[in-house]
């Protein structure tokens, strides 16, 4: 069964860290790329989260995307980098070493 | 459609609420144009009482038309609220449904403020003082509560940002209209300036500066697609949502577009056509205030009375005048 792993604070996330093939990870970030291994992990987005309200209306806030999604695909390594802050004025980037095990 | 026509009609009657508190300058509606003669059905305890009439329905869009080619002053109303409704048309009825459902309106209102996280009482009060900034012009101010606040801060991931206008009070209280990722009282003061002042901006119920179509004009799309994609990996449609979709013109107040504005993002040179960057706005600027000073007027304007208790005064659609204005 895949998980989804969320990584609430991407600036505590380990410099290395080990998920499944079929593992989902959520970042809340500002963006995000595949910096190698493509094929093993691939990047899903960015979002911006909205919400569901009374009346079936979906409301966005006014704001840059804040969350990337990652699919661990198949077994291997990647780097992933993970942006955050705010992308339009001096944001942080935060890189990630994925193992995907099978 | 019965619902969107509901809207409609709803909107068309705060369009011309705002219209003619707008048009009086803030004056006592009752020495203005809603002067008229007492309804049959009003009570009349303690002298003369005035209930506005209500155009029929059928004449309610033509009116608000006219109203906004007459008067400009009524043009700005509906300028702040236009990248709401993005793809939209101005004659779409929807549109200025969509449009005047987030404005606070121009009467003097206290927003309540809360926090989702435990926040020390010093940090409260900064980030408070900086949300108050607009309210140096603008009749809405923020107010601190021990209880669930009209704005609910989170300092937690997310980054920032803010829902739009009256958008907040329809978000579930367990969930935060603002997201100040991290702030805390080491946070540079700059930083309360440029990102406080502007989500809280959003939360007055404007839209983005930098999607002006002037400051859109100068950004070249194959450049921004391209940087955006290797810096940030953001593919074209959110490039186009964060970046080169342009506001209506047409529905915006008539100030030139300032990339100064406290709600104008910062663009760097490499996606612009001259290679100039456009800046951003690090505080609130004198447009910026006068603009909130307009559409939420400081000074004696009275409510109006609320549209429910206006009643419609029909006639035959043959008898209706054509006004070109």
């Amino acid at each position: 069964m895949g998980r989804l792993i969320e990584v609430d604070d991407p600036l505590k996330c380990p410099s290395r860290l080990a998920v499944h093939a079929g593992d989902m990870l959520l970042f809340r970030a500002a963006g995000g790329r595949v910096r190698s291994g493509q094929g093993v992990v691939e990047m899903l987005g960015p979002f911006l989260q909205a919400i569901l309200v009374e009346g079936g209306e979906v409301l966005t806030p006014q704001g840059p995307p804040n969350t990337v999604l990652f699919r661990a695909c198949r077994p291997g390594h990647a780097v992933v980098d993970v942006i955050t802050g705010d992308p339009f004025y001096q944001p942080h980037t935060t890189s990630c070493e994925l193992t995907v095990e099978s | 459609m019965i619902q969107d026509s509901e809207r409609w009609h709803d909107a068309i009657v705060k369009i011309a609420e705002i219209a003619s508190m707008a048009a009086n300058g803030g004056e006592d509606p009752d020495s203005g144009p809603y002067e008229g003669e007492a309804s049959e059905e009003a009570p009349q305890k303690g002298g003369i009482v005035c209930t506005p009439k209500q155009l029929p329905a059928r004449l309610l869009i033509l009116a608000a038309e006219t109203a906004m080619k007459i008067n400009p002053v009524n043009a700005p109303v509906l300028g702040p609220f236009a990248a709401m409704a993005d793809g939209f048309q101005v004659s779409e009825p929807m549109r200025i449904a969509v449009l005047t459902s987030k404005y606070w309106g121009p009467a003097p209102r206290k927003l309540t403020v809360s926090f989702m996280e435990s926040t020390p009482t010093d940090l409260k009060n900064r980030i408070l003082s900086h949300m108050n900034a607009w309210n140096k012009t603008a009749c809405i101010s923020f107010v601190l509560t021990n209880g669930t606040g009209d704005v609910r801060i989170s300092r937690r991931s997310g980054g920032y940002y803010s829902y739009l206008g009256t958008d907040i009070l329809h978000i579930p209280k367990n969930r935060q209209t603002m997201n100040l990722q991290g702030f805390t009282m080491s946070t540079p003061e700059s930083e309360y300036k440029r990102v406080v002042r502007h989500e809280t901006g959003h939360t007055l119920g404007m839209p983005h500066e930098h999607m002006r179509k002037a400051l859109v004009n100068r950004i070249d799309p194959a450049k921004a697609y391209k940087w955006f994609l290797q810096t940030y990996g953001w593919d074209k449609a959110t490039v186009d949502a964060q970046v080169l979709a342009s506001l209506d013109e047409a529905s915006l107040m008539s100030t030139p577009p300032d990339q100064t504005s406290i709600m104008c993002y910062q663009l760097p040179g490499v996606i612009t056509k001259d290679g100039k960057p456009i800046t951003g706005g690090t505080d609130i600027n004198a447009t910026d205030s006068a603009f909130a000073g307009k559409i939420y007027p400081k000074g004696p304007v009275k409510s109006q009375p609320a549209a429910a208790d206006a009643y419609e005064e029909d006639w035959p659609e043959s008898d209706d005048v054509d006004v070109s204005v």
